[in-house]
């Protein structure tokens, strides 16, 4: 049981979500996107959904808030479930009704337009957890982190983080120089902290990259 | 200027040419070049160990180390490694902070230039072409820092003699 096979259960069940290309590009998801999604079928109505899910494990990963919505989300979720044949569910109706707010809830807080793989998110998170409890002032124009994991052209493992800065931290080519310049180091520490394995790559970008970029509509 | 300075300038002059739109090719230079400024600065202060006035054989040597030898260095420094030979000595050698932000400066623009001259899947932005240019300066700065120091000349000298160095002891 670890959250990175509960965050691939869930992954998998919202598989409507495309992410429209690796982040920086990844498409963003929101409410209505993930509502329409859930409405087209019902193959996620099945325990398999929550399969990794352990309740020990989720501290690490969310704030207390968010983790009481999660643990309570999946409660409601598992709740219907229960009753149904994993491989062949026939919900009914009212069953239907009541799980798709607890998965949506739960598709939420997993967050894949920031995270496109589970071991992104078992890292991802934990640094975003760590810099928003004991934010550096260095940070203060840090809008957003995405990531992604894989290997890099030679084979080694990597972490690919874009940090997104506000407009005002790209206003010049200094100034967006000298926000890389503080920042890099502290994301590229605090995940070698992290997870010692992973090399990071950390690229920067406005956050209106998406808007610029034009093309990064969800594909559903 | 020398060629690693002029390849720094340049990167940043293509990262800044296109006043509206910024065209890819200029982009892709640009992180390119912010590479080989880095490359070419680390592989010549590395001839330089072993030759300092002899321009041509300078750069003779310089033609015998290769992009994955320094790679494959930097990632053992970076996580402060240093040639089996060298690790149980009775006062072992301490690689810098700063040594170790030039490793990551160089793994880091090693792979973007892979990806900026490969795939073209990518579409750079100005900004983050421009953090990248920036990556490559700070450690052409951090690097006159501590280039004279011993853990730097390691390095250096590394590039060419890892592999005897790293042999198990005998």
């Amino acid at each position: 049981m670890s959250m990175k096979e509960f965050w691939q259960s869930v992954r998998a069940a919202a598989s409507f979500y495309k992410y429209g290309g690796p982040p920086p590009d990844a498409a963003p998801i929101d409410a209505a996107i993930i509502d329409k999604g859930l409405r087209n079928s019902t193959n996620w109505l099945t325990s398999r959904t929550m399969t990794g899910w352990d309740e020990a494990n989720v501290d690490e990963y969310f704030t207390p808030a968010d983790r009481d919505r999660l643990v309570q989300a999946v409660h409601t979720f598992q709740a219907v479930t229960k009753p149904l044949n994993p491989y062949r569910p026939a919900p009914t109706a009212e069953q239907i009704e009541t799980a798709r707010p607890a998965l949506a809830e739960i598709i939420h807080l997993l967050e894949f337009d920031r995270y496109a793989d589970a071991d992104a998110f078992t890292t991802g998170k934990r640094m975003v957890l760590a810099l928003a409890s004991n934010p550096p002032p260095e940070l203060a124009e840090l809008v957003e982190l995405r990531f992604n994991t894989g290997d890099d052209w030679a084979g080694y493992p990597g972490i690919w983080i874009s940090a997104f800065l506000s407009v005002t931290a790209c206003g010049t080519d200094d100034v967006l120089m000298g926000h890389s310049r503080e920042i890099r180091p502290i994301l590229q520490d605090l995940s070698e902290k992290i997870d010692p394995v992973r090399f990071p790559f950390v690229s920067f970008e406005s956050i209106n990259r998406s808007e610029a970029s034009g093309a990064l509509e969800a594909v559903t | 200027m020398s060629l690693p300075q002029d390849l720094l300038v340049q990167a940043r002059m293509l990262a800044t040419i296109d006043p509206c739109r910024p065209k890819q090719a200029n982009l892709r230079r640009a992180i390119s070049g912010a590479y080989y400024a880095l490359f070419h600065l680390l592989a010549t202060d590395a001839a330089r160990l072993y030759v300092r006035d002899h321009s041509g054989l300078v750069t003779r040597i310089t033609r015998t180390i290769n992009h994955a030898d320094i790679m494959s260095v930097s990632r053992e420094f970076n996580k402060r490694v240093l040639p089996r030979s060298f690790q149980h000595v009775e006062r072992p050698l301490v690689i810098s902070d700063m040594l170790v932000k030039v490793t990551k400066a160089f793994i880091s623009l090693q792979a973007e230039r892979h990806k900026a001259d490969y795939d073209m899947g990518i579409t750079y932005t100005r900004e983050a072409t421009l953090t990248h240019v920036e990556q490559a300066e700070t450690a052409f700065a951090e690097w006159a820092v501590v280039k004279s120091a011993d853990d730097a000349r390691l390095y250096l000298a590394c590039f060419s003699n890892w592999d005897s160095w790293n042999k198990p002891p005998r």
